[in-house]
């Protein structure tokens, strides 16, 4: 949690690639991508509104692009995410919090050109529960459960197959996900690490066909694992940070060996100095 | 404060997560603007109606007749939920329904076989249609000859229909339009059985047999048919969509797949005629070009020696100004292109697993012949027309392709990326534009007024290939050209077929 009146902000920077994905559950490779890989840059803040609320924003640009083939890549800013996070619990070292957010593209970039494509330019609504439980030496377990609602998306044709039939429409159900988490840590005064395994499981959606291009009807889903440490620097306010993830199972979406990123983070206090 | 930003946050979820119905139009039933009593003079495609026979149907004032009657009358008395269903589906029309069929089942099998181990590839067997890769792989042209040949056999049989329908002149109700065949089930019947000629699989067999047995059941559930105005249809649908499937076997379709040896000979043929770079696969691994012989398949509405004559001449060579000039608009495309352009891109591309620019043009002819409220006969006559010269088209096109061997832009400039899948098949000229005019001349024709918007449709989707990177300009252009005049050979029959 942010202190009060306290502004983090933070640029962020990833990369990763995948030479095998998952059509359904078949996990497969594809010479006419080889490897295809996304970079991103995200602009990040999070600001202490006081001890038990937090509020955040992220806005990432995005670029794909493959390895193989003969199909143009895709770059641009894709969408904006707010969250507000409420401690509204705490017993003991254990401490509830609620998160809600939302996010919404911000600029008009093609969802139906996967795996090329920077999203899948649908609107979305969340809710999470995070349960954080403090231990002795400085190490934490969280626990996250949350939602995520996502509208439907627009496409530029006017019908497509979705595995059982034509859809005459041009609009496409967009799946919403069910996100968990469960991460261990160590918060010592100047470092913060935290191992984690991540999924998003989608409640619906349909399974790339055979030698097929996905759609953003597609049911994606995902389990991550991974490595995140944050170093308080000796510069006053400033802090790097470096993780890494790495994607154990997924459907309908690329198997990602190796994510690298990093983060410079900045904290600005706006409290009035006596 | 906090409760309001709550409450409008707990609205929007379940406003987003509730609503994953997706925007569709809904059909109205097809009420004819005419029962065309003389439909049954018209000019079949193969054969008279006299080729075919049913028997005589019993008299209305028979015992046998009224007893069919009140049995069908108990029926269509009391409808299942699920027969009800059935009849608001089928009631926008079955010409219309069957044509959507067609179209599911070729989205469906338009999937490219995947590369064997070691780098070659099979073709399907339609004898072991459910075996990787599956029979068919129902590509644009594959397709194109699939809708004619679903749209000759339903133009055919209803043919046979109405001439037999006002022969026996039986009819029961006030409806003007005789019963005896019931056209709902001769397109049932018809369409079904070429239907699972094209589709021999055992999914499609089961959606078919299902259609079948709903689709021939129609008039009985709406009130104006007996039984034995549906046992006639049988009959006659699948006696003329037996000839059509003879027809379809003698066609040259089975010998269109090619070979490497025949690939090699084309591209020999097209460079000694003086091209510079013969066209090459650009997948990986490389692959055979998609149905090379597709242009020796039997045309419809003219001979070989016209599609000789109307073959486009060659295209700029590869060190000309005019190919320059042309490469360097695609290049401009492949890096500049505008979030519109990749809206008609897309809107057009119809590519790997959808039902095909041919496809795409039934669809705007269907929702043209629902807005005009035509008849079952003269919807099938329109279709038979259109999809005959999208045929033809598709012969003539690839005959051209393969003819000329031409590369595509990004495979002379590899550094070209596009926003569409490059088809695997030489460049000159534009299947699309091809498609599009044959199919836009033949409907400027049957709905005058629309001929502008026709139009710019069809040259929206020629150009839509220069978008996406991968056809120059003078491939849509000579397409374009070339499509509007295998149209009018359409239009030249339609004009005396006595449906006019």
């Amino acid at each position: 949690m942010m202190a009060k009146k306290e502004l983090c902000l933070v640029l962020n920077y990833d990369k990763e690639s995948w030479n095998k994905y998952w059509e359904g559950d078949r996990l497969r490779e594809n010479q006419n991508i080889g490897t295809l890989t996304s970079r991103s840059a995200s602009f990040m803040a999070a600001y202490g509104v006081n001890e038990k609320l937090n509020v955040f924003a992220v806005l990432p640009y995005i670029e794909n692009e493959a390895s193989a083939g003969t199909m143009m890549g895709l770059k641009g800013v894709q969408d904006l995410s707010i969250a507000a996070k409420y401690k509204f619990y705490t017993y003991k070292k254990l401490r509830f919090y609620g998160v809600i957010g939302a996010s919404i593209p911000v600029t008009d970039y093609v969802p139906d050109f996967l795996p090329f494509s920077i999203g899948l330019h649908s609107k979305t609504a969340s809710a999470r529960l995070i349960i954080h439980q403090l231990l002795p030496y400085g190490f934490h377990i969280t626990a996250q459960g949350g939602y995520i609602a996502r509208s439907k998306t627009n496409v530029d044709r006017t019908n497509y197959y979705t595995g059982n039939e034509i859809e005459y429409s041009h609009e496409m159900a967009v799946p919403d996900q069910v996100s968990t988490s469960l991460r261990v840590g160590i918060n010592k005064k100047a470092v913060l690490a935290e191992a984690f395994i991540d999924n998003i499981t989608a409640t619906t959606g349909t399974d790339i066909r055979r030698y097929d291009m996905p759609l953003p009807a597609n049911k994606m889903d995902w389990t991550r694992i991974g490595l995140f440490v944050t170093w308080h620097t000796p510069i006053k306010h400033f802090s790097v940070n470096g993780h890494f993830s790495h994607v154990v199972a997924g459907r309908n979406v690329g198997k990602v060996e190796a994510s690298y990123g990093a983060q410079l983070q900045y904290i600005v206090d706006f409290k009035k100095k006596k | 404060m906090k409760l309001r930003i709550l409450s409008i946050f707990f609205i929007s979820f379940i406003a987003l997560s509730c609503s994953k119905e997706v925007e569709r139009t809904s059909l109205k039933p097809l009420v004819p603007t005419s029962n065309e009593p003389n439909a049954g003079n018209w000019k079949m495609y193969i054969g008279q109606p006299t080729d075919y026979t049913i028997p005589a149907p019993k008299e209305t004032s028979s015992a046998e007749y009224k007893a069919e009657l009140a049995d069908a009358q108990k029926i269509s008395a009391n409808l299942t939920a699920a027969q009800k269903s059935a009849l608001t589906y089928w009631q926008v029309g079955s010409v219309s329904r069957w044509n959507e069929i067609a179209r599911e089942l070729i989205a469906r099998y338009n999937l490219a076989p995947e590369p064997n181990d070691n780098g070659t590839y099979s073709a399907p067997n339609s004898a072991k249609p459910d075996t990787l890769p599956y029979f068919p792989f129902a590509n644009p042209p594959y397709a194109s000859r699939a809708y004619a040949l679903i749209s000759v056999a339903q133009y055919d049989a209803l043919v046979a229909t109405w001439a037999y329908k006002f022969k026996y002149n039986r009819k029961t109700d006030a409806d003007n339009l005789p019963d005896y065949p019931s056209e709902e089930a001769v397109i049932a019947a018809a369409s079904s059985r070429v239907l699972k000629f094209l589709f021999p699989g055992s999914y499609p067999t089961q959606l078919i047999d299902n259609k079948y047995e709903e689709g021939r059941q129609v008039g009985i559930w709406a009130g104006k048919n007996v039984k034995s105005d549906i046992d006639a249809a049988d009959i006659l649908g699948k006696a003329v969509a037996d000839k059509i499937i003879a027809y379809a076997k003698a066609d040259g379709t089975g010998t269109a797949g090619g070979s490497l040896v025949i690939q090699s000979q084309l591209a020999d043929a097209a460079v000694g005629r003086g091209l510079k770079t013969a066209w090459k696969s650009l997948d990986v691994p490389a692959r055979p070009g998609m149905l090379m012989k597709f242009g020796e398949v039997k045309t419809w509405n003219f001979d070989k020696a016209t599609r000789d004559a109307i073959r486009p001449a060659a295209p700029p060579a590869l060190d000309s100004d005019a190919f320059k000039k042309d490469l360097a608009e695609v290049k401009h495309y492949s890096e500049n292109i505008t979030r519109k352009q990749w809206s008609i891109v897309q809107f057009w591309a119809d590519g790997l697993g959808t039902s095909t620019p041919p496809g795409h043009w039934n669809q705007i002819a269907l929702d043209l012949l629902r807005d005009a409220s035509f008849s079952e006969i003269r919807m099938a006559r329109t279709l038979a027309l259109m999809n005959t010269a999208i045929h033809d088209a598709g012969v003539c096109c690839w005959d051209t392709k393969y003819y000329y061997f031409y590369p595509r832009p990004n495979q002379v400039d590899p550094s070209i990326k596009t926003a569409t899948g490059t088809p695997n098949f030489p460049s000159f000229t534009s299947g699309h534009a091809t498609f599009s005019a044959a199919a836009a001349t033949v409907l400027s024709y049957i709905f005058p007024n629309q001929q502008s918007s026709l139009e710019a449709m069809a040259k929206e989707a020629s150009e839509s290939r220069i978008y996406g990177a991968i056809h120059y300009r003078f491939d849509s252009e000579v397409g374009l050209a070339c499509g509007k005049k295998i149209g009018d050979y359409a239009v030249a029959r339609g004009k005396t077929d006595g449906g006019n």
